[in-house]
């Protein structure tokens, strides 16, 4: 080990650079990664917020609509206590803002889990909008303005707090507009369920299940999804998942290049010092396991400063306006413990063809080398 | 058990697809405590007979033998060169970012010896050698001369029976060659080490019971050389 952090320590600047590069890449990935399960935990707080259990849904992957007139059939269930429809769209308000609108029954159980800050809650199908309190913040709007979209000049009845940042950040109007605006004729992105409980006030998971397996069997096509898969699942949420996952990728092998471009340079300068070792009786393994050994401290060194460089950033994120309700500035010890294992293989991935090379090397050979 | 402890039948090397035949069929027999000086001019085939015989190369034609084991497959020939053989380079090559200390210690960690054990041994070489006030030198801050006693010391590590020096004192002034000359030959007597070493100086051939000398890859005088 000692021996190994001597090397390491022998070409400082490079060892540095090396590191930076590491580091970035593990920065990235706990930045991103981070961030994206903030996101997905905001849109589980929509989910359990309102007390939604199940969301129902058409078996497709990508866009999903169903009937409004399913919301009847739902209700009529036994195991179900109530379904409300749901409409979701992202909509251009002003050239430069764009939001995630909701369009709801003016008495969902969805507007019962929000915190109206200013105004009430709008009226049947009027045309009437309530913005997230950072939304009317972006747009300068308050409760009395108008918000035109589409052509359409939307009253602001209120202003209000949700129960994630996604919700904070957008808008609420009535299901109707939203599905003119959207062109969606009668049809509704999914219905939230409340699974009607026989005991405690909260359904038990035996109670969901049965609801579950219920709508299926009777609905086919359709698909109940526990809120919690849900919110892992959705649309926005994989895809920035996949987007953090491929950026860190990207960034993480540029730092993978960076340890094997150092390790095949050490291995090099060091070619005579490995037909010393040679020599003197060390073995192959023994010669691969010490540039291993220095391959994969490299990679721990550069993960524990991507921690903290992925802390910071996601600090900085949590302390900007626009990102401040999503990020968290906290690393789960899970994550540390991925993203160091993560760097210790990269650096033992980028090791390996130098470190075999090292190994491989002819005592003789090694040992006239200049 | 064979008589010699290093024997070579016919050895031959070759470089460069046979262009450069370093030895061309050598035969050579060295018995258990002999102190064997080879000499003869650069290229003569001295530096690759060591090697050869030390199992950091492999022969293209015959074989080398010790203690009647031939030193290819099956024979652990890695084994070989951690526990039976000590190297002493011209060059001295060690390791420039372990101290006299740690670079004495290198040969012991293919061994089974504990941390400590590595330590307490190496600073009894190292004492030994006359360097006790050096352990925790750097190469860079070691003259020549003590240099090549650390390599004297990492040599002699894990007590091997066969001590081969290329040009040991070749990197080294007159007075610090024959203070290396004379612990190698205190080393051999003490030890009773087969000791084989490759030399221009006429104070080793002096100092050896045999003395071998090369031509164009083959031996072509052995003789024991006059006392002074």
């Amino acid at each position: 080990m000692g021996f190994a952090l001597k090397n390491i320590l022998r070409r400082r600047l490079r060892t540095a650079l090396t590191l930076c590069g590491v580091a970035l890449g593990i920065t990235a990935f706990v930045a991103l990664v981070g961030f994206s399960r903030s996101f997905e935990q905001e849109w589980l707080k929509i989910y359990e917020g309102s007390g939604t259990d199940l969301v129902v849904v058409r078996g497709t992957f990508l866009n999903t609509s169903l009937d409004a007139s399913l919301g009847a059939q739902l209700r009529s269930l036994p195991e179900v206590a109530d379904a409300v429809p749901n409409v979701m769209n992202i909509m251009d308000l002003t050239p430069e803002i764009n939001a995630v609108i909701y369009g709801w029954l003016d008495d969902s159980f969805d507007l019962d889990a929000i915190v109206i800050l200013s105004g009430r809650r709008f009226r049947g199908e009027a045309a009437e909008i309530m913005l997230g309190e950072v939304l009317a913040e972006s747009l300068s709007k308050k409760t009395g303005d108008t918000v035109e979209i589409q052509g359409t000049p939307f009253e602001v009845v209120a202003v209000f707090r949700g129960r994630s940042a996604i919700e904070t950040g957008g808008a609420v109007m009535p299901l109707r507009q939203l599905q003119r605006l959207s062109d969606l004729g009668d049809k509704v992105t999914s219905f939230r369920v409340r699974v009607r409980s026989r005991g405690a006030s909260q359904p038990a998971p035996e109670e969901v299940r049965r609801a579950r397996l219920r709508i299926e069997a009777d609905f086919p096509g359709l698909r109940a999804v526990p809120a919690g898969d849900m919110a892992r699942n959705h649309q926005v949420v994989v895809l920035a998942r996949a987007t953090a996952w491929g950026t860190s990728a990207i960034a993480l092998f540029i730092g993978a290049l960076g340890i094997a471009n150092t390790m095949a340079m050490s291995v090099f300068e060091r070619t005579r010092e490995i037909g010393v070792l040679r020599a003197l009786g060390w073995r192959c393994g023994r010669i691969m396991r010490l540039i291993l050994l220095e391959a994969a401290m490299l990679g721990c060194a550069g993960g524990v400063l991507g921690i903290a460089g992925g802390w910071l950033a996601l600090h900085s994120l949590a302390s900007i306006r626009a990102t401040a309700n999503i990020a968290q500035s906290s690393i789960p010890v899970g994550e540390a413990l991925q993203a160091i294992i993560l760097a210790i293989g990269i650096g033992l991935a980028a090791g390996f063809l130098p470190a075999y090379r090292g190994a491989r090397l002819s005592p003789v050979e090694a040992l006239r080398h200049e | 058990m064979s008589e010699w402890v290093l024997e070579t039948r016919a050895l031959t090397k070759y470089y460069d697809d046979g262009r450069i035949q370093a030895l061309r069929g050598v035969d050579l027999q060295v018995r258990e405590g002999e102190f064997v000086a080879v000499r003869g001019p650069s290229g003569s085939g001295k530096s690759t007979l060591l090697h050869l015989l030390g199992g950091l190369d492999s022969p293209t034609g015959g074989e080398v033998r010790f203690r009647g084991q031939i030193l290819a497959h099956p024979f652990d020939v890695d084994l070989y060169r951690s526990r039976c053989v000590g190297f002493v380079f011209q060059a001295f090559h060690l390791l420039p970012t372990l101290t006299a200390l740690e670079n004495v210690q290198i040969p012991m960690m293919e061994t089974r010896a504990s941390a400590s054990e590595r330590r307490s041994r190496a600073e009894a070489l190292l004492a030994e050698m006359g360097l006790d006030g050096r352990l925790h030198q750097y190469p860079a801050q070691l003259s020549a001369g003590e240099r090549q006693r650390v390599a004297v010391a990492r040599s002699l590590a894990n007590n091997p029976e066969i001590l081969l020096a290329d040009e040991p004192t070749g990197n080294l002034d007159t007075e610090n060659s024959l203070k290396i000359l004379d612990l190698l030959a205190a080393i051999q007597a003490r030890r009773n080490t087969t000791m084989i070493v490759v030399t221009h100086e006429e104070e080793v051939a002096r100092r050896a019971r045999r003395c071998i000398t090369f031509r164009d890859g083959r031996i072509c005088e052995s003789f024991v050389p006059e006392r002074s």
